[in-house]
């Protein structure tokens, strides 16, 4: 008890000195009132230093030394210093970093006080001197320049100081904080591409401050997922001590005065999706430790990764190896969810901005198609064990759930089927719009707004028109019959015709991972150089462009009311909207009254984008109108 | 460990209140409000005499004469100022004898807050810990420290002061440690010599002092401690009567 409260007395005055002084920065009233709040807080770190190698080392010369030395020089520094108005931003820094290294021997000297050893970084960081102090320091600055920030950065650093407190070694399991930062963090991402797209039509947007707290967002992720792997929490403690800083700074500061816009300039757009992703990544893969999809510790994950492990001895190991790690997190199903709540939601806000009926159902459908189709029914559902055996659960075609054998054959084929049909009577909206994955990560409202780059990067205006490029076509097709092929020698290995297998791994299961677990996400996030809906306008996905040319025979077109009112558009929305950039539809409705392509995939944003309310789906429902009426009449 | 932290606690309290009435001395406009700032170092002091009688020999009859000492500081104050309270509300200004009053009241603080410490933590040669332990060096650098950095703040910079601050950072009689003692008194002769040269009449007069009291430091400590007490005078006194 007589320890608690003496650490609560050094603690709390160690608290009220730093709100001191973060008050004294914070107000800058003058130079000098600055200058000695940074010698007074400089003084609390060496003195927390000293203090901290005294009692863990019973070394009272280095004590001595350094605070004597601080004493004299710290104050002939200051002295010495003219002028720093025009140097804020250092002196900022200064503060912060000086304000997070002496929380840390802070908590270095509590440690050592409570259990007589030496402190690591771990237990410096992890404990409850350090996290309250930290918590309540964060706070009181936060509030000192709540006033002066703009709206978009006291949502960041709220986003950022909600996230703190979840210290793993203050709970009983590490259940709780890791699903609570996960959490908070997914509503955070949300919020920050909310932000970043309803500022896309300013001249920039805050995307160096966006990438700075991604940054910080990735790294804690990271901290988690290593935790499973190496038992030890230290990067996530790193991770947390330079957020500490990163809030600290940008409350005094405000945001970073460097801006641009992630709509004219490929390369901020690719840090903000590339950082976002990392992050999603490791967060993806926390909660497949947490939830026990993953074993944890390094054979634990490596017996839990889909492919078989290779010796890291050679490079094509080494590559094999990275794959499966990479595919194994982004196949993952928590990896899945959680990007489903996530882009779920934007895409829900997309969603409300649609009027068409049709579009907003579509959209409805494709979201509920993420939770239950693609989730729920292949991993949680009664049925998931037996799935493969269902027609229609195939839901990417072949390599999806199992290699191709005579017991699966009627899951897979009547798949096929069963998508055919479905493509020629409502065309390829029903995959590459609805159940497919793709359409919801593209639809969310701040990826969609990046289709501006299908138009203006140098490979996605490559992609544009519905015009059927020679490469489009060598892709498709030889990719199309490369996975018949493999098909074909996977159902020959299951019957035992035939022995080949890719590390013992059959090639169809090895086509889909590396096709859905890897490739789908490097063109995902590579929307800033080759635009969106990547995967429909490359005819890189077997199973898309099945669907499409099935479509494309089918019943399924755009139309529009009046061809003359196309003549007369001066905006031509219809081919701004159109997300995989199939810019020449209306000189099809001019022409033909109507636009057929095997790109079209109904998304519909065409639809709704027409200030004239000219365009509409043509389906199997207008068709059997048609039929029905003239029979009638 | 605990009972470090609580005398530490207990000193700072202590400086805070020091660096606090030496901070008033400045202020004050009125007698009465000198008469304060002097009660409330007299208060201090009586509170050391009375601690110290106490804990040499700790008993109920040295407890009640701690107490009473306290007492009959307060109790004289009420006599001799509240019946003439008329006469104290007049106009002061700080002249030369109050500031030497003031710096002098502040120094026996020191001295006399040490020597307390230092019967608490049982040291065997009082006389020199009191005048030569950290009890005495860091209190009276943190109380000097917070005073410059107050005249910092008010745009005053004493550059003929400011090397004294580092010499009481670093005095070679702090611990009996070889290395200590060595590194110390070259970065105090250093300072020393660099007081030297920015000073000049009487506070020059001390750096030299303090240069010959330090190399006599290998034969006899009595004459530093005498000059570093008295570069402490000297230090708020120049401060006061600026």
């Amino acid at each position: 008890m007589n320890n608690f409260l003496l650490l609560f007395g050094i603690a709390f005055s160690m608290l009220a000195l730093m709100i001191y002084v973060i008050y004294e920065v914070e107000k800058w009233r003058s130079e000098r009132r600055v200058l000695t709040a940074l010698y007074i807080e400089g003084m609390m770190l060496t003195m927390n230093i000293g203090a901290y190698l005294y009692v863990a080392y019973h070394c009272l010369f280095y004590f001595l030394v350094i605070n004597g030395a601080y004493a004299f020089l710290g104050l002939y520094s200051i002295l010495s210093i003219k002028s720093i108005e025009r140097k804020r931003g250092v002196i900022y820094a200064i503060f912060s970093l000086f304000m997070v290294i002496s929380e840390f021997f802070m908590g270095s000297l509590f440690v050592v006080l409570q259990t007589g050893k030496p402190a690591t970084i771990d237990s410096s960081v992890e404990n409850v001197w350090f996290v309250s102090v930290m918590l309540a320091e964060m706070s009181f600055t936060f509030y000192l320049s709540f006033r002066k920030l703009d709206k978009i950065t006291r949502n960041y650093l709220l986003s950022l100081l909600l996230l703190m407190p979840w210290f793993p070694a203050l709970f009983s399991n590490v259940v709780i904080p890791f699903w609570a930062s996960a959490i908070i963090m997914i509503g955070a991402t949300v919020m920050i591409y909310e932000t970043l797209y309803n500022q896309r039509l300013r001249a920039n947007q805050e995307t160096f401050t966006t990438m700075e707290l991604m940054a910080i967002y990735m790294l804690m992720m990271l901290g988690e997922f290593l935790y499973f792997i190496y038992s030890t929490l230290v990067v996530f403690d790193i991770s947390m001590m330079i957020a500490m800083t990163w809030f600290i700074f940008r409350s005094l500061a405000g945001p970073n005065p460097i801006k641009g816009n992630y709509l004219r300039n490929s390369k901020l757009a690719f840090g903000i999706i590339f950082l976002t992703f990392i992050m999603e990544f490791f967060m993806g893969g926390t909660l497949d430790f947490v939830e026990g999809v993953f074993s944890p510790g390094i054979s634990g994950f490596i017996s839990s990764l889909m492919l078989p492990w290779l010796p890291l001895n050679s490079v094509q190991g080494a590559i094999w190896d990275f794959i499966d790690i990479v595919g194994s997190v982004l196949g993952s199903v928590w990896f899945l969810i959680m990007m489903g709540i996530e882009m779920g939601f934007l895409a829900f806000k997309k969603m409300m901005e649609m009027h068409v009926r049709e579009v907003r159902v579509r959209m409805m459908l494709m979201i509920i198609a993420y939770a239950i189709y693609s989730i729920y029914i292949p991993n949680f559902s009664p049925i998931s064990s037996i799935s493969q055996y269902i027609p229609y659960l195939w839901s990417m075609g072949i390599g999806t759930m199992a290699p191709v054998s005579n017991s699966v054959l009627v899951g897979l084929i009547g798949t096929y089927v069963v998508y055919a049909i479905l493509s020629f009577l409502f065309g390829s909206r029903n995959l590459c719009a609805v159940t497919c994955t793709a359409p919801l990560m593209y639809q969310g409202n701040f990826y969609d707004a990046l289709k501006v780059y299908n138009r203006t990067s140098r490979l996605g205006k490559k992609t544009l028109t519905s015009k059927l490029s020679p490469w489009y076509k060598a892709i498709a097709l030889g990719i199309s019959i490369f996975v018949l092929a493999s098909a074909i020698v996977s159902y020959l290995n299951s019957e035992g015709i035939l022995h080949f297998t890719v590390y013992g791994v059959d090639i169809t299961i090895l086509i889909y991972f590396i096709w859905f677990d890897i490739m789908w996400y490097i063109l995902f996030i590579s929307i800033p150089f080759l635009g969106t809906f990547a995967c429909v306008t490359t005819g890189y996905c077997y199973w898309g462009v099945f669907n499409q040319a099935v479509s494309r025979i089918g019943l399924f077109r755009l139309k529009v009311k009046d061809p003359q009112q196309c003549l007369n558009c001066k905006t031509v929305d219809c081919a701004t909207a159109c997300p995989v950039g199939l810019t020449d539809m209306r000189a099809s409705f001019i022409k033909n009254g109507e636009f057929r392509s095997m790109k079209c995939i109904g998304i519909g944003e065409c639809v709704n984008a027409c200030p004239y309310d000219n365009i509409m789906f043509y389906d199997v429902r207008h068709w059997l109108k048609e039929k029905f009426s003239k029979v009638s009449s | 460990m605990e009972d470090l932290f609580l005398l530490s606690i207990i000193a700072g309290v202590m400086i805070t209140a020091i660096v606090f009435l030496l901070h008033e001395a400045e202020r004050v406009k009125s007698k009465l409000g000198f008469s304060l700032v002097v009660f409330g170092f007299v208060m201090m002091i009586t509170m050391f005499l009375g601690a110290s009688f106490y804990l040499l020999s700790p008993s109920n009859l040295s407890l009640a004469e701690a107490i009473l000492i306290n007492n009959f500081t307060m109790i004289a104050y009420i006599l001799l100022v509240f019946p003439f309270i008329k006469k104290f509300k007049v106009k002061f200004e700080m002249s030369s004898i109050s500031s030497l009053s003031v710096s002098l009241l502040a120094v026996i603080n020191e001295i006399l807050m040490s020597l307390t410490f230092n019967i608490d933590c049982g040291v065997s040669n009082l006389f020199y810990f009191t005048f030569n332990s950290g009890w005495f060096f860091y209190p009276m650098m943190a109380e000097m420290l917070s005073i410059y950095l107050i005249h910092y703040i008010k745009g005053e910079f004493r550059k003929d002061l400011f090397p004294l601050i580092g010499i009481t950072s670093f005095p070679p009689t702090l611990i009996d440690n070889a290395k200590w003692f060595y590194s110390s008194l070259a970065i105090s002769l250093a300072l020393s010599g660099l007081g030297v040269i920015n000073s000049k009449g009487f506070i020059r007069g001390i750096y030299v002092a303090l240069i010959l009291s330090l190399l006599l430091l290998f034969k006899v400590y009595i004459i530093y401690d005498v000059v570093i007490t008295v570069s402490m005078i000297t230090y708020y006194f120049s401060l006061l009567s600026q």
